[in-house]
């Protein structure tokens, strides 16, 4: 049954019937960075990808909805992206210097000026603790708002981080103007309000090392939990930042 | 799910004023204001754009309260004394660090929560069940008034049919829409923010709670029905009068109101720095399901955190006294 899944087509291990090699020796070092993606390891939270924890969000962010309301001196984006792990970005439009570099933040830290009829912005500051394919607290973004029309805004941003890619690159899309009465969507992320999946999980994994422990099941450490199921998750670990929903 | 980018699911909401050939965004154009006045946009309206904070002890407690020994207590020597209670081990190794600071509080009229009587007892238990109980602690969003009110600045973006609302706590956001907007499809933790404006003050009605949110770290709460008429007034450049009405027929048995002031952050390069509690709450919310548990253990349904103090050397406490 299981030979007409994409699962087999891909030969992907979990399609060989259980059957697994011994576990890794790595399997209980330490990663060499902090973990943003799935592992074939449950011990805590941080074994578990930033997507189940519900911290999946990332700048720049090609997916969702944006409400953008500005005012003299910021503008002001949510970012309805994600499943319930929107977030809320403020865009300082001001001369003013970069926060200091011992402060770090999730989405960077972000200046705007205007060039004409531009908003340009300028991001430093990102966090080592999330990846942006591979890119940590050296990220770099510049996003230039264009608006188009009426109902167009042109967004690209230059991407750029000498330690992960060989050259900055471009990324542009068109953002179309949305009827607020036709999208009367949430713009509220509460995913975190509602993981029970992240404990539920680890709490699976106790029950497991129980069970294997009065020799009633297997032992876990010999157990995939990390294979990549189609799109709903198993980012890889040097280059994603966990589940596949953005 | 949307699980790869797709061009044409990618859609923005844009809001803003007057759309014009040659303008890019429309902005509401404040102008400058005079002395002692309000800051105005073009229109006239008050412009509360800028980062705000209350500064006051409405999070601990919105009534008047004396100040305690501690977030936690428990009783001291004089059981029968409240006044005697020493802090209690969720907080004893922070020392004077975690007390309360007393207040005048902030609710109107007699300073009473008009309570139902099985809403009382509710209130009363959870604030003996704090920890355990108080959203905030797990970092839940925070809801409505009780955003407006918690010891971080918050941002406001004005323009002439949606005010943002940018906090710092969990990221939180809300939109007040000038224009007509219907609520979502499902209750919300931010709640449904509708405004106009009444002269000089932005009037808000606010629906739509889940029920979820409390108002305080006292364990005083609200339930679904909750309805709210906020009203931000200016009393200066540099500060707000916030009045909120609050009414829920099945928590209390008449509407109540708090007040208190707003204050414009005034530092030149102020601005909100991310408070990422998610993965500040995860200790406390899933430390016990961690295979080599870290700082806390259960026994049972019982939580367990073992405070270790090490003393560094020449720290010890007459020592610190002599130098």
């Amino acid at each position: 049954m299981l030979e007409a899944t994409e699962t087999c087509k891909n030969k992907e291990p979990a399609c060989s019937g259980g059957k697994y090699g011994p576990p890794s020796p790595k399997r209980a070092e330490m990663p060499p960075f902090y973990n943003t993606g799935r592992i074939n390891r449950n011990d805590g939270p941080e074994d578990r990808s930033m997507t189940e924890r519900c911290m999946g969000a990332l700048l720049p962010d090609f997916g969702g909805y944006r409400r953008i309301v500005q005012s003299p001196g910021s503008v002001s984006i949510f970012y309805d992206t994600g499943q319930g792990q929107g977030w809320q970005r403020v865009i300082p439009v001001t001369a003013s210097p970069h926060l200091p570099p011992s402060i770090r933040e999730r989405f960077g830290d972000s200046r705007g000026r205007w060039e004409g009829n531009t908003l340009v912005v300028d991001v430093t500051n990102f966090s080592p603790k999330f990846s942006y394919r591979g890119a940590r607290e050296k990220l770099h973004l510049v996003e230039r708002w264009t608006r188009l029309d009426a109902t167009a805004i042109e967004y690209s941003v230059t991407i750029d981080d000498t330690t992960t890619w060989i050259r900055p690159w471009t990324v542009k899309q068109e953002l179309i103007r949305q009827d607020e009465q036709a999208n009367r969507i949430y713009y509220e992320p509460r995913c975190h309000e509602g993981n029970f999946g992240l404990p539920t999980m680890l709490l699976g994994a106790r029950a497991e090392e129980r069970a294997f422990a009065r020799g009633a099941g297997p032992d876990p450490a010999t157990k995939d939990t990390a294979t990549d199921f189609g799109n709903e998750g198993g980012a890889d670990v040097l280059t994603g930042n966990g589940g596949g929903i953005f | 799910m949307a699980n790869r980018i797709n061009g044409s699911m990618i859609a923005i909401v844009i809001l803003s004023a007057a759309v014009g050939a040659g303008i890019a965004m429309a902005v509401v154009r404040s102008t400058t204001a005079p002395a002692s006045g309000p800051a105005r946009t073009s229109d006239g309206k008050p412009n509360f754009s800028g980062i705000w904070q209350a500064n006051n002890e409405a999070h601990w407690d919105l009534q008047a309260h004396e100040a305690r020994a501690g977030a936690v207590t428990q009783s001291g020597v004089y059981p029968a004394y409240d006044f005697a209670s020493v802090p209690a081990a969720p907080v004893l190794a922070l020392g004077a660090a975690a007390g309360v600071p007393g207040s005048l509080g902030v609710v109107g009229d007699d300073g009473e929560i008009p309570y139902k009587p099985e809403a009382a007892a509710m209130k009363k238990e959870n604030r003996a069940n704090w920890i355990d109980r108080d959203p905030e602690l797990k970092c839940y969003l925070p809801g409505i008034p009780r955003a407006m009110y918690m010891p971080y600045p918050f941002r406001i973006d004005q323009s002439t049919n949606k005010i943002q609302m940018a906090f710092t706590f969990a990221n939180a956001a809300r939109t007040i829409h000038l224009d007509k907007a219907e609520g979502p499809p499902d209750d919300t933790y931010m709640g449904h923010s509708v405004g106009h404006w009444e002269g000089d003050s932005l009037v808000v009605d606010v629906t739509g709670f889940n029920g979820k949110n409390w108002f305080d770290r006292a364990g005083n709460f609200h339930s679904a029905s909750l309805h709210l008429v906020e009203r931000f007034t200016p009393i200066s450049a540099n500060a707000i009068r916030y009045e909120v009405t609050i009414e829920d027929p099945e928590v209390f048995t008449r509407p109540w109101r708090i007040t208190m002031p707003l204050y414009r952050r005034l530092e030149p390069n102020i601005q909100l720095i991310e408070y990422p509690c998610i993965e500040f709450a995860e200790e406390f919310l899933y430390g016990h399901v961690r295979k080599n548990q870290l700082v806390k253990r259960w026994e049972g349904e019982t939580m367990i955190i073992d405070i270790t103090r090490k003393v560094p050397p020449g720290d010890r406490f007459f020592e610190w006294y002599r130098k």
